[in-house]
C-alpha cells in the first residue's frame, strides 16, 4: 500500500489461446485438470498467507 | 510500451511490470490454493487444528482466559484473536469460536461457553456480544508445556508479536475432535472420535511400531459422533481407517412403539439439522410420499432429543419405519482423512495418523525435557555454588568484609573459589538468615533434588524407550482425567428389508386427473353393480378438471405407463399415494413428471413379462390417434429412467392412443372413434425398435380417430367389448370380426350417432372378468361383462352407466377373473333388471 514501495503490474494477452488455456483449467468445469495444476505446481507458490 | 497515465499521476512509470495474462493467473492462482490448502482450510496432523482455531486458543492462552479463570466476553476474546493473529472477518472467528463450544458439533468441546451457543435445531448463536466463554479443560491440554520451547514460533501478521506453527497437543487431537474444510481442488472430512478408544491405539502403536491398521481398530472401533446415534455395517469405517476415505452410513436411534403406534427418535446423525428433519418429514407425509403417518412432534427439551411420530391406526409400523429410514434417518458421513503433514497436504490412513501424531509428541517431549534440563542445570550450578559458600562461609565473609564494594567483593570471591559470573551474583544477595542449618540442609535437598531431575531428563533424552514411557505415561493420565463412555453403537447391515416386502400385496384401482392429481384406491371399495347405474363417487376434482385415465393393478406391479406423447414411465403400484374414494389425490408430478397436455393413455401391467430380463417373446404394441401400429420387443425398454423414455416416434398432431401386451402370435383389433373396427395378424406387424413410427393399421376415413387396440387371446377371451363415451356399450363374439389384412378400411363394430357417442375404447373379455368405467366427473361404476348382452356387430349396444347430461365416459379397465375371484363381494345378482336397479351414490 505505500506509495513509495508499490508496484502496478500491466496484464497483458499476447496469446489468446494460451491465456484460454490456462482459464479453462483453473476455472474451468473439469476438476481432475486442476488438481493436477495444483499438484504440478504446488511448490511454485511465492506469496503464501498462513 | 507506452504509458497511458494521467498526467498528473503520483504513479512513477519505471515502476510498472508487465505481465502476461497466463503468466499471472498461474502464478496468483497457485499462491491463493496454497494459501487456502496450507494457511486456512486444513487442519494440522500434529495438533488438529486449523490455523484459525489455533490463533484463537493461543489467543486465550495469552489472555489467561484458562479454564479456571472466569469467563469473558467472546467478542474479547475474539477481539483479541483478530488483532494479534488472525487478520480476517470477526464473524469467521467468532463462528469458529461458538462451533468449539457446541457439544453437539464437537466430541470434547475446546470451549466452554456460557450463554446461547446454538442448538441442532440450527439456530444461530448469540451475537458475540451476548455470549462468555474461556477454554475448556480439555483445551488446557493442548497448550500444555506451550512455553518450553516444545514447539516453533513464527512472526504473527504485522511481525509485532510471535505465534505458535502447532500446539503441543497431549492428545491426538485430529481424530478426536475430528475436522472438515474444503480447501482448493481438495477437502477434508474427519469424523470425531472416543477420546480413550484413541490413546489406547496410539499405545499400542507406541508398544508395537510395526502394528497394521486391523490391529490399531481393535481399539478405535470407529467414529464416536458427539450426537451419538449408529454406525451401519462395519466396511465404511474399514476403508476409511484403511485407505483414508470410506463412506460410513450413519442411522439415527429410534425406537418403533408398536402398541401405542409411534415410532420416537432420539438420537440423530452428526450435523443433522433436527428442526429442517422434522420439516421434512412432514413435507414428506403432505405430499403423500410418506404414508401411514397421523402426527408428528418435536417434543426435545434440555434433556434431549425426542422427536415422536405417531402412526395411522391401521398402519404397519415396520413399513413407516423403513420408508423413514430409506428418505430421512440415514445419513452418510463421507471420511476423506486428509491433513497437513509438513506443511503439505496428503490422505492419510490410521497408522499413518496416529504416527505422525506420536513423532509430534517424541518433539515435543524431547524439547520439554532439553528445556527443563537446561533449567535444572542452571539451577544445581547456582546451588553449587551456594553450597561451596556455605561450607566456607568464614572465608566467604571474611573476603567480602575486606572488599571496597560489592563489585571487588565478587571479584576477590571468583578469584578464591572459582564462582561463576551467576554464582558470585547469588552469593552475594545472599541473606545471612541463610547461613543457619536448617537453610543449608533445605538447600542440600534441593540440589540433590535437581541432581535426581538432571539423571532422570538426561536419561529421557538419551533412552528412546524412556522417552516413549513417557509419551505413553502422559496419555494414559489425559485418558484417566477425560475419557468417557462411547456414544455412537454400531448396528450390523441387515440391509434394509426391501420396502416391498413390507407392503401387502393388494388389488388396486389407480384414477389420474387431468391436472394430473393422482392416487389408489382398494379395489375391494367397489362392489359390483348392474350395469346401467350412475355408479359412486370415485374422485374429488378441482374445478375445471376432469378424470383421465383409470387402470386396475396391484401394489406390487410393476407399471409401464404410456402417454399421449409417446413417453414411457416406470412405476410400483406401491408408489402410488392411497387415498379414499372421495379424495382428490396427490400431484402426480413426483412420480410422473408429464408435459402440459401430456395425458397417461395406456398402463401396462408387467407383472408377468419379465421387462428387466429382456424377455424375447413378449412385445408391447401400440396404436397411435392417426392409424398407425408399431410392434416393439420389451427388451427395448429396459433401461426405463425416472424422467421416462421415448416409446414411439410420433408426427406432428399425433398421439399415442392405446398399448397391449403381445406374445407375437396374437391377433390384433384395432378401434376407431366411429365404430370401425379391423381385425389383423400382430405377425403382420413386423417388430420395430423404440424410435420408430410404425406402419399403417387401419385406412381412416375423413374425421375418424383410432380409439384402441385389443389383442385377442382365443385361450381367455371370449368377446369383444366396446364402449361409448355416452356410456353405452356391448359384447359381440370374436368369431363375428374376420381377419383381415392390415391397413384396410375394416368393418362396423358399434352404430355410433346420437345416443351412443363415439367410441371410447375396446376390450377383449372373457367369462368372469369385470369392468371398471370411469366418467369425466368422477363416477366409477364396477360391472361384470357379462351384464353387457351380447349383441351382433354394428349393433347400437345397451347402456353400460347412467351419466348425467354433460358427463361422458373417461376411461374403462378390465378386473381380471382372477383378481374377480379373490373377492369375496363379487357375487352380484346379474338377472336384475338393470334399469330399474338403484344407483349406489
Amino acid at each position: 500500500m505505500d506509495p513509495e514501495n508499490r508496484i502496478l503490474k500491466r496484464i497483458t494477452i499476447e496469446d489468446a489461446a494460451a491465456a484460454d488455456r490456462m482459464f479453462s483449467v483453473l476455472m474451468g468445469d473439469a476438476v481432475e485438470p486442476r488438481k493436477q495444476f495444483i499438484k504440478d505446481h504446488a511448490t511454485d507458490a511465492e506469496w503464501v498467507d498462513i | 510500451m507506452s504509458t497511458d497515465l494521467p498526467e498528473n499521476s503520483d504513479i512513477d512509470a519505471a515502476r510498472i511490470e508487465t505481465a502476461r495474462i497466463e503468466d499471472e493467473m498461474e502464478q496468483s492462482y497457485i499462491d491463493y490454493a496454497m494459501s487456502v490448502i496450507a494457511g486456512r482450510a486444513l487442519p494440522d496432523v500434529r495438533d488438529g487444528l486449523k490455523p484459525v482455531h489455533r490463533r484463537i486458543l493461543y489467543a486465550m492462552e495469552e489472555a489467561s482466559v484458562s479454564a479456571g479463570s472466569a469467563h469473558r466476553k467472546s467478542s474479547s476474546i475474539v477481539g483479541e484473536t483478530m488483532g494479534d493473529f488472525h487478520p480476517h472477518g470477526d464473524s469467521a472467528i467468532y463462528d469458529t469460536l461458538a462451533r468449539m463450544a457446541q457439544d453437539f458439533s464437537m466430541r470434547y468441546p475446546l470451549v466452554d461457553g456460557q450463554g446461547n451457543f446454538g442448538s441442532v435445531d440450527g439456530d444461530p448463536p448469540a451475537a458475540m456480544r451476548y455470549t462468555e466463554a474461556r477454554m475448556a479443560p480439555i483445551a488446557e491440554e493442548l497448550l500444555a508445556d506451550i512455553d518450553k520451547d516444545t514447539v516453533d514460533f513464527s512472526a504473527n501478521y504485522d511481525d509485532r508479536l510471535e505465534e505458535p506453527d502447532v500446539l503441543p497437543a497431549a492428545f491426538p487431537n485430529l481424530l478426536v475432535n475430528g475436522s472438515s474444510g474444503i480447501a482448493v481442488g481438495m477437502s477434508t472430512n474427519i469424523p470425531p472420535h472416543n477420546l480413550g478408544e484413541v490413546i489406547d491405539a496410539t499405545v499400542h502403536l507406541i508398544n508395537n511400531p510395526e502394528a497394521t491398521v486391523e490391529e490399531l481398530m481393535e481399539h478405535v472401533k470407529g467414529p464416536d459422533f458427539p450426537t451419538g446415534a449408529n454406525i451401519v455395517g462395519r466396511s465404511g469405517v474399514h476403508s476409511a481407517y484403511k485407505t483414508g476415505r470410506g463412506r460410513v452410513r450413519v442411522r439415527a436411534e429410534f425406537e418403533v412403539n408398536e402398541e401405542d403406534g409411534r415410532i420416537v427418535i432420539t438420537e440423530l446423525p452428526f450435523q443433522e439439522n433436527k428442526a429442517r428433519l422434522v420439516e421434512r418429514i412432514a413435507e414428506d407425509v403432505n405430499d403423500g410420499k410418506l404414508e401411514g403417518i397421523r402426527d408428528l412432534r418435536d417434543e426435545s427439551d434440555r434433556d434431549g432429543i425426542r422427536v415422536v411420530i405417531d402412526l395411522k391406526r391401521d398402519a404397519m409400523a415396520d413399513v413407516v419405519k423403513n420408508q423413514l429410514l430409506e428418505s430421512h434417518l440415514e445419513s452418510t458421513f463421507g471420511v476423506i482423512n486428509l491433513a497437513l503433514v509438513d506443511g503439505a497436504p496428503q490422505v492419510l490412513d490410521l497408522r499413518e495418523t496416529l504416527q505422525h501424531y506420536v513423532d509430534h509428541r517424541r518433539d515435543v517431549v524431547r524439547r520439554r525435557s532439553q528445556y527443563e534440563l537446561d533449567e535444572a542445570e542452571d539451577r544445581a550450578h547456582i546451588l553449587e555454588g551456594r553450597l561451596t559458600a556455605l561450607n566456607n562461609a568464614d572465608d566467604v565473609v571474611e573476603t567480602i568484609q575486606d572488599a571496597d564494594d560489592r563489585d571487588a567483593a565478587k571479584a576477590a570471591l571468583r578469584e578464591q573459589f572459582d564462582f561463576s559470573a551467576d554464582q558470585v551474583n547469588h552469593i552475594v544477595s545472599m541473606q545471612l538468615g541463610s547461613l543457619t542449618s536448617m537453610e543449608a540442609q533445605a538447600i542440600k535437598d534441593e540440589y540433590e533434588e535437581v541432581q535426581n531431575r538432571i539423571d532422570r531428563l538426561t536419561e529421557i533424552l538419551e533412552n528412546e524407550s524412556e522417552l516413549l514411557g513417557v509419551i505413553e505415561a502422559e496419555l494414559l493420565e489425559i485418558k484417566a482425567e477425560y475419557d468417557d463412555e462411547r456414544r455412537t453403537s454400531f448396528i450390523e447391515d441387515t440391509d434394509t428389508v426391501a420396502h416391498e416386502d413390507l407392503i401387502p400385496e393388494e388389488d388396486i384401482v389407480v384414477a389420474m386427473s387431468e391436472d394430473d392429481y393422482i392416487k389408489r384406491m382398494p379395489l375391494s371399495t367397489f362392489s359390483a353393480q348392474n350395469r346401467g347405474g350412475k355408479g359412486i363417487i370415485g374422485t374429488d376434482l378441482k374445478e375445471d378438471d376432469a378424470v383421465s385415465s383409470v387402470f386396475v393393478a396391484n401394489t406390487h406391479d410393476y407399471l409401464l405407463c404410456f402417454t399421449t406423447h409417446g413417453q414411457i414411465y416406470k412405476l410400483r403400484g406401491f408408489q402410488i399415494p392411497e387415498m379414499s374414494r372421495t379424495a382428490r389425490g396427490k400431484s402426480a408430478v413426483n412420480i410422473l413428471d408429464l408435459d402440459d397436455g401430456e395425458e397417461l393413455t395406456a398402463v401396462v401391467n408387467t407383472d408377468d413379462i419379465a421387462v428387466e430380463d429382456g424377455d424375447a417373446d413378449r412385445y408391447l404394441t401400440m396404436v397411435t390417434r392417426n392409424g398407425y401400429i408399431k410392434r416393439t420387443a420389451v427388451g427395448a425398454f429396459q433401461n426405463i429412467h425416472r424422467s421416462g423414455i421415448r416409446a414411439i416416434r410420433l408426427e406432428d398432431d399425433d398421439e399415442l392412443v392405446d398399448v397391449e401386451v403381445t406374445d407375437g402370435d396374437r391377433t390384433l383389433v384395432m378401434t376407431t372413434a366411429d365404430g370401425m373396427s379391423i381385425r389383423f395378424d400382430e405377425s403382420d406387424v413386423r417388430a420395430m425398435g423404440r424410435s420408430a413410427r410404425g406402419v399403417c393399421g387401419i385406412d381412416l376415413q375423413a374425421g375418424d380417430t383410432v380409439a384402441g387396440v385389443a389383442a385377442v387371446d382365443t385361450d381367455r377371451h371370449n368377446w369383444l367389448l366396446t364402449v361409448t363415451k355416452n356410456g353405452y356399450g356391448k359384447r359381440s363374439d370374436i368369431g363375428e370380426y374376420r381377419v383381415q389384412s392390415r391397413n384396410g378400411k375394416g368393418l362396423i363394430d358399434i352404430k355410433t350417432g346420437e345416443r351412443n357417442g363415439s367410441v371410447c375404447a375396446m376390450e377383449t373379455v372373457g367369462p368372469g372378468d369385470h369392468l371398471v368405467v370411469m366418467s369425466r366427473s368422477g363416477q366409477i361404476m364396477r360391472t361384470p361383462v357379462e351384464d353387457i348382452s351380447t349383441v351382433g356387430r354394428n349393433t347400437m349396444g345397451v347402456i353400460v352407466m347412467d351419466l348425467d347430461d354433460a358427463d361422458r365416459v373417461a376411461c374403462l379397465d378390465v378386473i381380471p377373473r382372477e383378481m374377480v375371484t379373490d373377492q369375496s363381494e363379487a357375487d352380484v345378482d346379474i338377472d336384475t333388471d338393470p334399469e330399474t336397479a338403484p344407483a349406489d351414490d
